[in-house]
């Protein structure tokens, strides 16, 4: 390697003639190099807080979408309690409707699909008495699943989000609709007013 | 040579002091975070439906031990108006079920039943009270605790549940829920 | 040597014009990339925002549907410049499978569909504040709720009618609403800012079809000014809207009959009417209207087998009480009859169209007339 001498050295600085610009280059070069190491470091620490972000909101919309879909069950015509013409029950549900929801729907499966399901979506909607006796009914079923290629199910869903509400349960007919398996637990109680909660599951 | 390192650390301190920037920024956004309404709204709605499904509850009061055909009693309409007449008189009561003292156990045991298989279930903590109002001071006619309600300054109450009983006062009824 | 001067000093030209190419050349790139990296996000973010908002927009009409008979004012302050947009359209077929039905942001692609939901709203909304009305409708059992959305920006006059029992009670009902109740057109003043003028006629004195619309509305935009004409009876509605300086009668091919039973207050159908946008919107949302109530009156129509199987076969408390079973089943007007016609009036009316359900208001009548037949009675009620 050419040497330089002192004069030179404090013209050109420790470069040797003709290399300083080249020097200079890779200088800028380097800097541009770090500037985009610290654009790359920055973006990634940004998509990364996105992700994040993102699934924060998936989790509030799961939770929003339940807290609607209560709503709209506690609200639903077709089990909330009614009083002829004045307004109907707060909180309440009324059984025999319930037992009717269920025969309807036994009849008529494809009103899950081709009705119900544009208004509760994925979801679960079961009631549940608690007094007189520990049972459950269930008012609306449609499980996120996936079909496997040798046909078999597999539950399709990512997040579960439940929600429970403390309802009254009035049966005018006093059980008498229930199936045998229900009645025989009632032991000859004539109970108007129960006690129970709705349970809705929604799914993503 | 000393120009060039004294311009190195001043951007080294800039890079420092942006990526301390940011990261505080984020912090805040995460403390800042206001409990989510769906949380709040559950709990005021829950305690009124649960007070009113309890109010509205008929319970069965079998004579004997042997009885097939038991009474059915609302809790509000029936027996919180007999408890408070034992409680307020100091009597015995009109109403008389197999296995408890008065109705107030009746309605200490089977409310508490109630409470416990859906608020304790969901790991809610409440306090049912009803009191009957004698002049300016109130007597405790009922109260379910489930523990730790009673201080805690979060909570939701379901609303006062009066009735009016006559010779008795005025009963009012109250559930509070806290997390 | 004195080459070697000359050729120093090009040297020196060469690295400083060189230089600044490469900062040029550098830099741009630089800023080129920042500045494709913003455009694209803000076009991110702008879709983002506007499925929020539908998002939002969807939970705050959930939320009012549920709040029956309560009228709530929604700050959408926050949406100044964007334009809300509903529609409801049916097809040919006129029944329930060919409704399409959607609300969203205008010029994006952020939107709802409606499939079941009824909301009668004006075609396009823009404002600060948004006002939302429930009533449920009942045939004579409550159907569903109809959710009526309007904003403070839409103006209604009311013009006629004095005195009368449905003026007063609109009157009553609509405080908060941007509505001003009238004796004369000469009393209507200049759209202004206004986004939409709704004219309701109680008298038949204002909307006619060619008849000149008020000078004072003259200048406003085809879109802004429409009306509606409501029949003495309150049994049926025509729509008009601003064509050029006289009004045009929308529902020339006869006007739309109200369907209901009369014993509401506060009729949600002929509420409907007042707040949805034209003729076609109102037929297409009762047409949802009408499914849920076929389906709900099949519910009742199970449960009315239940009701006569326990008269019949149950406690004998219930059997004892024969009243029963005569208004259940077997009187000539019977409850199971009642629901047979209904559900069969249904199924023709949400399959050929709005002209097919007429009748539904006449086996609606004949409903509550035996619930209150079963309820003097002592006998479990239908609803």
């Amino acid at each position: 390697m050419k040497t330089i001498n002192k004069k030179q050295q404090r013209k050109w600085g420790i470069f040797p003639k003709g290399r300083r610009a080249q020097m200079q280059m890779m200088e800028t070069i380097g800097v541009i190099f770090i500037f985009f190491v610290l654009v790359l470091f920055g973006s990634i620490f940004y998509f990364k807080f996105q992700e994040i972000s993102f699934q924060n909101q998936q989790e509030e919309l799961l939770a929003q979408k339940a807290m609607d879909i209560t709503l709209v069950t506690l609200f639903l015509p077709e089990i909330q309690c009614s009083q002829g013409d004045a307004e109907s029950e707060d909180n309440c549900v009324d059984m025999t409707k319930v037992r009717a929801m269920n025969m309807m729907m036994e009849e008529n499966p494809r009103y899950l699909t081709d009705y119900y399901f544009n208004i509760f979506g994925y979801a679960n909607i079961s009631v549940n008495m608690v007094y007189p006796i520990n049972y459950s009914w269930t008012v609306y079923e449609f499980e996120k699943t996936g079909i496997y290629d040798n046909g078999t199910e597999y539950s399709a869903w990512d997040r579960k989000e439940a929600t429970y509400f403390v309802i009254t349960l009035r049966d005018g007919m006093q059980g008498y609709g229930y199936d045998s398996a229900v009645s025989s637990l009632f032991l000859g109680n004539e109970i108007i007013y129960s006690f129970g909660y709705l349970k809705i599951e929604v799914f993503s | 040579m000393a120009n060039r390192r004294g311009q190195t650390e001043m951007i080294g301190l800039v890079v420092i002091v942006i990526m301390l920037t940011l990261g505080m920024l984020f912090l805040a956004k995460f403390a800042l975070q206001e409990e989510p309404a769906k949380k709040i709204f559950t709990r005021k709605g829950l305690a009124y439906s649960t007070m009113s499904a309890v109010m509205k509850t008929e319970l069965e009061c079998y004579d004997s031990a042997t009885s097939n055909d038991p009474d059915e009693l609302k809790v509000q309409a029936d027996l919180l108006e007999d408890c408070a007449d034992v409680v307020r008189f100091n009597t015995a009561g009109d109403i008389s079920c197999y296995g408890y003292d008065s109705s107030c156990d009746l309605l200490e045991e089977e409310i508490s039943i109630l409470l416990n298989a859906t608020l304790g279930e969901w790991h809610k903590e409440y306090l049912f009270s009803a009191e009957v109002l004698v002049g300016t001071e109130p007597l405790t006619v009922l109260e379910i605790d489930s523990g730790g309600c009673a201080t805690s300054t979060e909570r939701d109450s379901s609303g006062l549940f009066p009735i009016y009983v006559t010779n008795v006062g005025l009963i009012e009824s109250v559930l509070y829920i806290c997390e | 040597m004195v080459v070697r001067r000359r050729v120093r000093s090009k040297t020196g030209q060469m690295t400083l014009s060189f230089n600044w190419i490469f900062v040029l050349i550098a830099g741009t790139m630089i800023l080129l990339f920042f500045v494709g990296i913003i455009i694209k996000q803000k076009s991110v973010s702008e879709q983002k925002l506007n499925f929020d908002i539908v998002t939002v927009m969807d939970s705050i009409l959930t939320g009012s549907t549920v709040s029956e008979r309560t009228i709530n004012f929604v700050d959408i302050s926050g949406l100044a410049g964007f334009e809300l947009y509903f529609d409801c359209e049916l097809d040919d077929g006129g029944g329930f499978d060919d409704i399409f039905a959607q609300y969203g942001i205008t010029g994006s692609t952020a939107s709802s569909e409606l499939p079941m939901q009824v909301l009668f709203a004006p075609k396009t909304m823009e404002g600060t504040e948004m006002i939302t009305w429930s009533l449920p409708y009942k045939m004579p059992y409550k159907v569903m709720d109809l959710l009526m959305v309007t904003s403070t920006s839409v103006k209604y006059y009311v013009i006629g009618g004095e005195n009368t029992a449905f003026r007063t009670d609109l009157e009553n009902a609509t405080d908060g609403f941007t509505i001003e109740f009238i004796s004369d057109v000469s009393e209507i003043s200049s759209p202004g800012d206004l986004y939409h003028v709704r004219i309701i006629d109680l008298d038949g004195s204002t909307l006619v079809h060619s008849m000149e619309i008020p000078d004072i509305l003259k200048d406003a935009d085809t879109g802004v000014v429409t009306g509606i004409l409501i029949s003495d009876t309150l049994s049926s509605v025509n729509y008009f809207a601003k064509n050029g300086d006289v009004w045009n009668k929308l529902t020339s091919a006869g006007s739309v009959p109200i369907i209901n039973t009369g014993y509401e207050e506060k009729d949600a159908a002929l509420y409907g009417a007042l707040f949805s946008s034209d003729d076609e919107s109102y037929k297409c949302n009762m047409m949802k209207a009408f499914k849920r109530y076929y389906l709900v009156t099949q519910l009742y129509q199970e449960k009315v087998e239940e009701m006569i199987s326990y008269y019949e076969e149950g406690p004998e408390e219930a059997q004892a009480n024969t009243d029963c079973g005569l208004h259940l089943t077997e009187d000539a007007s019977n409850m199971e009859d009642a629901l047979n016609n209904l559900a069969s009036t249904l199924t023709t009316c949400i399959e050929q169209g709005y002209d097919y359900c007429t009748e539904l208001s006449e086996y609606a009548r004949e409903v509550h007339t035996l619930n209150e037949a079963l309820s003097g009675e002592n006998c479990e009620t239908l609803y």
